[in-house]
């Protein structure tokens, strides 16, 4: 019998196909072109595979040759054929082989050896290699490690199954189709069958069921199984659409090629470049290349770099990362894409820091005084910390990029505070060169005064300016402050940050040594003729006082009540009588310091509420006898002209603020030499009356006193400022809009740096909480007591809410707010007591049971403070409540002693007043109590004879409840205080204290705007604000 | 279903490639089916396009409603073309993202032309095309359509012309050297040396086994409805 070869091709047109050659002869064979014989002679599993097939081979498939193509008779095989046979020749080469059957394989595959099956059949290598992938599917198969891929055969769409790698043999595909099918089928023979299988896929993926898919239907098919296989693997990523596209900057490694890598970050967190994950077959190439073609896509920069070897990661020149920054990443970040920069890199500010600021001596000709004077500046430009050289100045100016190395480090600069700090000096060297080339300086050499541009070539005044200088990194020149401090509020200046705290060496003489960082005020003994010890922090306020007065400057003094303005201001007056003797001046001369003698001043105007002009009056007698004191006050307070004539043998004439308007014609008759504004917050509303009387009343010397000098707004700064040093800030729209507006809302840095340098001087501020300043003062402790409401407030509670939600659907603004404002009043209303919002007479006790948990709580706290002997303050905004309550408090606590509750409410006449806070303040430790409103009760009173506050309603404006509860915590205070808020559980009260909590770190620059912004809410907001949170408990 | 072109007037597709594409294939269209054919693509009458190795497909729709299966032939390189392609592409290994991105530098035409080879038509005669409808031998106006919705798709996605030229994106990339399959347990970690931020670069990531336990039949379900992505899921579930 001749032997037979058996051949396993892949034809192109036909797939996997069996051809068989047979010996004919010597080196000599023929294709068979009919099965029959080798059927008959075959061993019984060959025999087997082959059963179905045609006797007569009709296909015909592509074999080279060594004279080219030939054509061969071929059996074409597919799913079972296909398996069948190739498991065949596998039976029969494991019983010839055994257990060496891999080895051997591997062998002849090898050596590209055939094997024989049997004494007639050989196996050519095309057929073991065969063997090796059948067994290489059935392990897929059995791993269900499988594809599926729709396609078209003869125009007609079926489904194949495939090897999971798309490159892998044709023949492998194959043979996983063939075994896959008939386990699918089987698997679907046991699945209970689909009510609908619109696609016909599975049949398509069991048997050669027709696929009913167009081709779009067909890729999706694809696109589809491609991904149900993937999602088996963890972390495969086909393309970026799965993760998030990163974009990560290096600095440069070496030179100034800044690596850009195109990263995904995983579901985990971790991110990876695109091309380690290609690298590693986690991601598809054209994945990766779509990730970066995002990246050129959004930023145009990119696009234009030069890639690197990986061809999805780029090295940017040093402009082209800057602009990257500057530019793309905006881009990139509004389209999601997270941009990683090198570790800390935060966009450093440039800062201009005054380096030297010296006020010219004032005997110069033409210098001016006070706001007018001539004074040196120096200014350096700084990033982060680090000030910088001229050659890095200039380095910076060249590059015209973002991205510098300073000191060997990679800094990115912050383009807005850069080019701001270049326009500053700009300006501020060009205006100190015009001042020199009109030539209004005299006497002094130009040189020396005109902007110090050290690169520049200094050039002789010539009729046209000189072109602007590159702007150094230090610059210096003379101004006068006026306009140095306009310039610095001015709002092309609005991006400039100035850094304060590095002022180095400030002036020795003027306003220069009021300046952050600067010497500050000489130092002068106390006057003698005050009949009191100033504490050293009053004696620093004097000689600050002094100091601004010497120059005729307005200023604010601003201190926690309770540290002595009052003080201050009476040893002010009887220094500038008594002057500085010689003597009293400290051993070695310092330039500026010189002796004052006795001289005399003219009168001094405080204007005060009424409440605190009996104090004023009281404490000038005790400390300050030598001034001769007299109360412009009453009914029978003299007004014609005899007033203005015996005011000039005055010094200190006390008057109050309705006064001051009414009496305004007389009072400006009167020479002042100086006016002060107590509780100046009085004056901070522009346009009324009073505000405009203030501002009007002439006078050389202007001091304002409040504790609290931004109450609410900085727009109230402003009103203080104008009243004490008029234009030094500006107008009070463009103050708002350039100024206020900016820090109010935006918290914005260059606009409180720009304030505060402005401002320093003139406000001296020291707060009681420093303990450096006042070390024995006693703790103040501050509890906010939650209390529940009873069944009836919530009721009364609710109703209100209902009614106002139904109100406002639909209301306009204007009426929205009226009615937000009152709806708010009748719930603290409801929070403080049923009675107090029914209005309607009702006991407050109804029957020994409470209906306000606020009020069994106060009278609890109330009853353990008289058991200690102690007396409390209370606080509340509504006088009606306070009515209701001080006869309940009278009938209930009579056991203690207390007779009647005093009420200081706005009603209550001056005298009445001083007569209650005087009983108050004696007896110190017996039982006491006084109720006050927020308002009557705010300012100038001292009940240090209380340690309990308690603020029975919320003003939600810290300021002021912090003012009423410094009555008690002020000097004079021997033990600690304990301040009570009370907040209604779940009610408005509660949530608003949220609120406001949350931004009292705010609190020293902004204060909530009382009630109105809660108006301003969207109904949703409002609604969550102001209605009632059950609790669970209730 | 149908494809709306951007272009609603004057010459359709701007990028250069696109330009180039159209101007060969209208030699091949003759101006009167041309411009049928730009009329018929700008009403929407084209209502899918593939495009695979070879071929460009679409289904176009006649105004009497009835579907053709158009065919547009720019066939795939032989090998030896493909290979002066790729020796050139795998020079600039930005292509695939640039292409990606959706520009076809001619700088890279200008460096295949030496070996006249062009991912372009290099002349009308190496167009063929076939539709099931009557107009025989054509070229017919679906073809044309279909012509101008394949232009448009290549002024925006040069990649087509990749995919009718036999080739993908993963083949502009050079292979990487020991880039097995399937062995999680090698260290896949390329041997590059970085420089940059060395030891703040997180590991690469090992490839996890596949478990096809893990495969989400939600992936399926749109397409197969649930109930048969179930039973798919389930054979899979079984391995």
């Amino acid at each position: 019998m001749p032997d037979r070869r058996l051949h396993l091709v892949v034809d192109e047109d036909l797939g996997p196909a069996l051809w068989v050659a047979e010996q004919t002869g010597p080196r000599r064979s023929r294709a068979l072109e009919d099965l029959t014989a080798l059927r008959e002679d075959a061993p019984p599993p060959l025999a087997e595979a082959l059963a179905d097939a045609p006797d007569r081979l009709r296909h015909r498939v592509r074999v080279p040759g060594r004279d080219g193509d030939r054509r061969m008779p071929a059996l074409p095989l597919s799913g079972t054929g296909l398996t069948g046979l190739v498991g065949a020749a596998t039976a029969l080469l494991e019983a010839r082989f055994d257990q060496e059957l891999p080895d051997r394989l591997a062998q002849l595959l090898a050596e590209e050896t055939a094997a024989r099956l049997d004494e007639q059949l050989i196996a050519m290598p095309n057929l073991l290699a065969a063997c090796v992938l059948d067994l290489r599917a059935q392990e897929l198969l059995a791993a269900r490690h499988l594809r599926v891929r729709a396609a078209e055969r003869y125009g007609r769409p079926i489904l194949q199954w495939r090897a999971p790698e798309p490159e892998a043999p044709a023949l492998l595909h194959a043979l996983v189709d063939g075994h896959a099918r008939p386990a699918f089928a089987e698997h679907l023979r046991r699945a209970a069958p689909p009510a609908a299988d619109p696609l016909g896929v599975l049949w398509a993926l069991a048997d050669d069921g027709e696929l009913r898919a167009d081709l779009p239907t067909q890729r999706r098919l694809t696109t589809a199984f491609d991904g149900f296989v993937d999602s088996g693997r963890p972390g495969v990523k086909l393309g970026p659409g799965d993760s998030e596209l990163v974009v990560r900057l290096f600095q440069p490694p070496v030179g100034t090629a800044w690596p850009l890598q195109t990263c995904l970050r995983e579901d985990d967190g971790t991110v990876h470049p695109v091309a380690d994950l290609r690298a590693v077959g986690d991601l598809t190439a054209a994945g990766a290349a779509e990730a970066s073609a995002a990246v050129l896509r959004l930023a145009p920069t990119v696009r234009g770099a030069a890639v690197d070897d990986t061809g999805v990661d780029w090295l940017l020149t040093t402009q082209e990362a800057s602009a990257f920054l500057t530019l793309d990443t905006p881009a990139l970040e509004q389209a999601g894409v997270t941009v990683l920069l090198p570790r800390d890199w935060t966009a450093q500010r440039t800062t201009l820091r005054p380096q030297e600021v010296e006020e010219d001596p004032g005997e110069r000709k033409g210098s001016g005084v006070g706001l007018g004077a001539m004074a040196s500046f120096r200014w350096r430009v700084a990033v982060g910390d680090t000030e910088l050289t001229e050659e890095e100045m200039e380095r910076i100016r060249e590059a015209q990029a973002e991205l510098v190395q300073l000191r060997g480090q990679w800094v990115r600069l912050d383009p807005t505070t850069l080019r701001a700090a270049e326009r500053f000096l700009d300006a501020f060297s060009r205006r100190t060169r015009d001042r020199r080339l009109a030539g209004r300086e005299d006497g002094e050499a130009p040189a020396a005064s005109a902007a110090r541009a050290p690169r520049a070539p200094e050039r002789p005044a010539a009729p046209e300016l000189p072109p602007p200088a590159p702007v150094p990194a230090e610059v210096e020149g003379r101004a006068p402050w006026i306009e140095m401090f306009s310039m610095i509020l001015s709002p092309d200046m609005a991006d400039v940050d100035f850094g304060l705290a590095a002022l180095h060496s400030g002036g020795s003489r003027g306003l220069a040594r009021l300046m952050p960082g600067a010497e500050g005020p000489y130092p002068y003994p106390q006057p003698e003729t005050l009949a009191a010890t100033l504490r050293p922090y009053q004696l620093d306020g004097l000689n600050w006082l002094w100091a601004l007065d010497e120059q005729s400057l307005g200023g604010i003094l601003a201190d926690d009540m309770g540290l002595g303005k009052t003080m201050q201001v009476l040893a002010l007056l009887c220094r500038e009588r008594e002057g500085i003797p010689l003597e009293r001046l400290a051993d070695a001369p310092v330039t500026g310091r010189r002796e004052v003698p006795p001289a005399p001043v003219g009168p001094t105007l405080l204007v005060c509420p009424m409440s605190v002009v009996g104090a004023w009056q009281r404490e000038a007698e005790r400390f300050a006898p030598c001034l001769s004191v007299h109360v412009h006050h009453g009914g029978d307070r003299v007004r014609d002209e005899s007033f203005v004539a015996g005011a000039a043998d005055l010094d200190l004439v006390i008057t109050t603020y309705s006064l001051l308007a009414r009496d305004l014609p007389v009072l400006q008759a009167v020479p002042w030499h100086r006016l002060v504004l107590d509780e100046a917050q009085h004056v901070k509303t522009p346009g009324t009356q009073v505000t405009r009387a203030a501002r009007a009343l002439q006078a050389p010397h202007r001091l304002a006193l409040t504790g609290t000098p931004v109450e609410n707004r900085l727009g109230d700064l402003h009103s203080l400022m104008e009243a004490v040093n008029p234009g030094l800030l500006g107008g009070a729209a463009s103050f708002q809009e350039r100024i206020a507006t900016p820090i109010e809302e935006e918290g914005h840095g260059g606009a409180i740096s720009r304030l505060r340098l402005v401002t320093s001087p003139f406000i001296l501020r020291r707060v009681k909480t420093d303990r450096s300043i006042i070390a024995d003062l006693p703790e103040k402790i501050e509890l906010h007591r939650v209390v529940n409401l009873t069944p009836e407030q919530a009721g009364l509670y609710e109703a209100i809410v209902d009614e106002l939600m139904a109100q406002i659907d639909g209301a306009e603004q204007a009426r929205r707010r009226t009615l937000v404002v009152s709806a708010i009043t009748r719930l603290k209303q409801v929070c403080n007591h049923p009675a107090h919002y029914l209005g309607d007479g009702s006991p407050l006790v109804r029957e020994g049971r409470h209906r306000s948990g606020k009020l069994e709580l106060v009278d609890d706290l109330l009853a353990s403070a008289f058991e200690r002997g102690e007396k409390v303050l209370l606080f509340t905004q509504f006088t009606t409540f306070g009515h209701l309550l001080v006869p309940y408090w009278a009938e209930r606590f009579a056991e203690h002693g207390l007779g009647s509750v005093p009420f200081l409410h706005g009603g209550v006449s001056k005298r009445d007043r001083d007569r209650m806070v005087e009983e108050f303040q004696q007896q110190r430790d017996r039982p006491g109590m006084m109720l006050l409103s927020l308002r009557a009760g705010g300012t100038g009173l001292t009940l240090t004879a209380a340690n309990h506050v308690v603020h029975l309603d919320r003003w939600w404006n810290p300021a002021v409840e912090n003012q009423a509860t410094d009555r008690a915590f002020r000097i004079g205070q021997r033990r600690d205080v304990t301040v009570n808020t009370l907040l209604s559980a779940g009610t408005v009260e509660e949530k608003i204290d949220t609120v406001l909590s949350d931004k009292q770190a705010l609190a020293d620059l902004t204060v909530g705007h009382g009630e109105d912004w809660l108006a301003q809410l969207d109904d949703d907001r409002l609604l969550d604000l102001l209605s009632l949170d059950e609790e669970e408990d209730r | 279903m149908s494809i709306s072109l951007r272009s609603r007037r004057g010459p359709i597709g701007t990028a250069w490639q696109a330009v180039a594409l159209r101007e060969a294939a209208e030699r091949l269209l003759g101006p009167g089916r041309a411009g049928r054919g730009r009329t018929d693509a700008r009403a929407g009458r084209v209502q899918w396009l593939e495009v695979e190795a070879g071929a460009a497909r679409a289904a176009v729709q006649d105004p009497g409603g009835e579907l053709h299966q158009a065919r547009f032939e720019l066939p795939a390189f032989r090998a030896g073309d493909r290979e002066a392609f790729l020796r050139i592409a795998r020079a600039h290994p930005e292509l695939p993202a640039v292409l990606a991105a959706g520009r076809y530098p001619e700088q890279i035409e200008a460096e295949l032309a030496p070996s006249m080879v062009s991912l372009l038509p290099r002349d009308a005669a190496e167009l063929s095309h076939d539709c099931s409808c009557l107009d025989w031998p054509g070229p017919c106006r679906h073809v044309s359509a279909l012509v101008y919705v394949l232009v448009e798709a290549v002024d925006e996605h040069p990649q087509h012309l990749l995919t009718l030229r036999g080739l993908a994106l993963e083949d502009l990339v050079a292979p990487a050297e020991g880039a097995g399959e399937e062995d999680p347990a090698q260290d896949r970690a390329p041997a590059t040396d970085d420089p940059r931020e060395s030891g703040h670069e997180e590991e690469p990531p090992a490839r996890a086994p596949y478990d096809p336990r893990r495969t989400d039949p939600a992936l399926l379900a749109e397409v197969v409805g649930e109930e048969v992505a179930g039973i798919i899921a389930g054979f899979y579930h079984r391995g």
